[in-house]
């Protein structure tokens, strides 16, 4: 999956244990541009599935609240992070034991680079 | 001295390419960095954590590395790992108040200084930062300003006073209680079923990756964060400045969610 692209922003975010999954995501069609997943992580579906979501939190708080910029999704077992500008947004699956602050803080860091890269 | 750092770094270089599971990295990531290629020292460091993820001198030595590359919340973050793997790391806490200080946050860098003189009471570094910090103390500190209360939140307002709104949804979008937005109550119903419809959704989601029952939901754009929870069959939707910190927006739902519960069972539901 790896292409090799943004593997220093990937890296940042996955040296944090817990962290089991980081993935550079197209907003608009939830594919998956650069990724790193542990074994077990489908990354393609959480991909899919969290874009989808994000798009919808990026309406419910899009032009009369701010822009849409980061979601978590907090569960039982995990957490989703998402974080994104334009047409690019970093996501993180962890694990329940994962230090949230910490990943919150590399992910949204990775979101920022992330949108820096992309208008170059 | 060009000369003996070439060589070192040939014979740190063929260490690390012979066995990828030394911690040999570290001294070749420094080699790198007082050569000025911190993207390559940027690169070795975070693959050698990748192996090694509680090596202290490697947190401190990508720190040091963040710093020169101008990143100075990365090298917060790394020295900041170290120190809670090594709370005694007196490199990293040193790096800390230098940074702080030249910051101009003498707050921040007081705090960390009184840790640094119960690690190293008689350390010369720490008495030379305490001689910097005094003369930036004199100067003063901002203040902050609060908003007013609304409804059966209001409690939650006066409470809290980074609380924007609070809003109590059914399943199907419907308002059963509460004010946000300032356009009022039809502003609030339309993002009451717009934000409904994305918790439905977070279920699905973290039903289809496995990741067991949903707890919450947090959005958070420039100006605002809206967390979304489940109070029975009823969603409950908070938002708060998108500056107020996470642990006490966490407690700000806490609270609303008790004063969700209250309201819902004197509606019977």
């Amino acid at each position: 999956m790896r292409t090799g692209a943004y593997e220093e922003l990937l890296n940042q975010v996955m040296r944090f244990p817990g962290v089991r999954g980081a993935l550079v995501v197209a907003i608009r069609d939830g594919l998956v541009v650069d990724g790193r997943v542990h074994v077990g992580v489908h990354g393609e579906a959480v991909a899919a599935l969290a874009a989808s979501l994000y798009r919808r939190a990026c309406r419910a708080t899009g032009a009369k609240r701010g822009q849409g910029r980061t979601l978590e999704l907090d569960a039982a077992e995990g957490r989703i992070l998402i974080a994104g500008k334009d047409d690019l947004a970093l996501m993180a699956v962890l694990e329940r034991r994962a230090n949230a602050g910490q990943a919150r803080l590399a992910v949204r860091r990775a979101a920022q680079k992330l949108a820096k890269t992309g208008r170059k | 001295m060009a000369g003996s750092t070439r060589r070192s770094l040939q014979e740190l270089s063929a260490e690390v390419a012979a066995n990828p599971n030394s911690t040999a990295f570290v001294e070749l990531a420094a080699a790198y960095r007082e050569r000025g290629d911190l993207d390559r020292a940027v690169r070795l460091c975070l693959r050698g954590l990748q192996r090694h993820p509680t090596h202290v001198e490697a947190h401190y030595e990508l720190g040091r590395i963040y710093e020169q590359r101008g990143e100075r919340e990365l090298a917060l973050d790394e020295w900041g790992i170290a120190l809670q793997l090594a709370p005694d790391h007196l490199p990293s806490r040193l790096s800390i108040i230098r940074l702080y200080l030249d910051e101009g946050r003498p707050a921040d860098a007081a705090r960390e200084l009184l840790l640094a003189r119960e690690i190293a009471p008689g350390d010369a570094s720490v008495a030379e930062l305490w001689s910097k910090l005094e003369p930036m103390r004199r100067d003063g500190d901002g203040s902050e300003d609060a908003a007013a209360p609304v409804g059966l939140f209001g409690e939650l307002k006066r409470e809290y006073p980074g609380t924007l709104g609070a809003l109590l949804v059914d399943a199907t979008g419907q308002l059963v209680e509460g004010r946000m937005t300032p356009r009022g109550v039809e502003s609030d119903r339309m993002l009451g079923v717009t934000l409904s419809g994305a918790r439905a959704e977070a279920e699905r989601v973290a039903s289809y990756l496995q990741l067991g029952d949903l707890r919450s939901v947090v959005i958070e754009s420039a100006v605002v964060r809206l967390t979304m929870s489940a109070v029975g069959g009823i969603t409950l939707i908070v938002a708060t400045a998108c500056d107020l910190p996470a642990g006490q927006a966490a407690r700000v739902l806490a609270r609303a969610r008790e004063l969700a519960r209250e309201h819902l069972e004197s509606l019977g539901k």
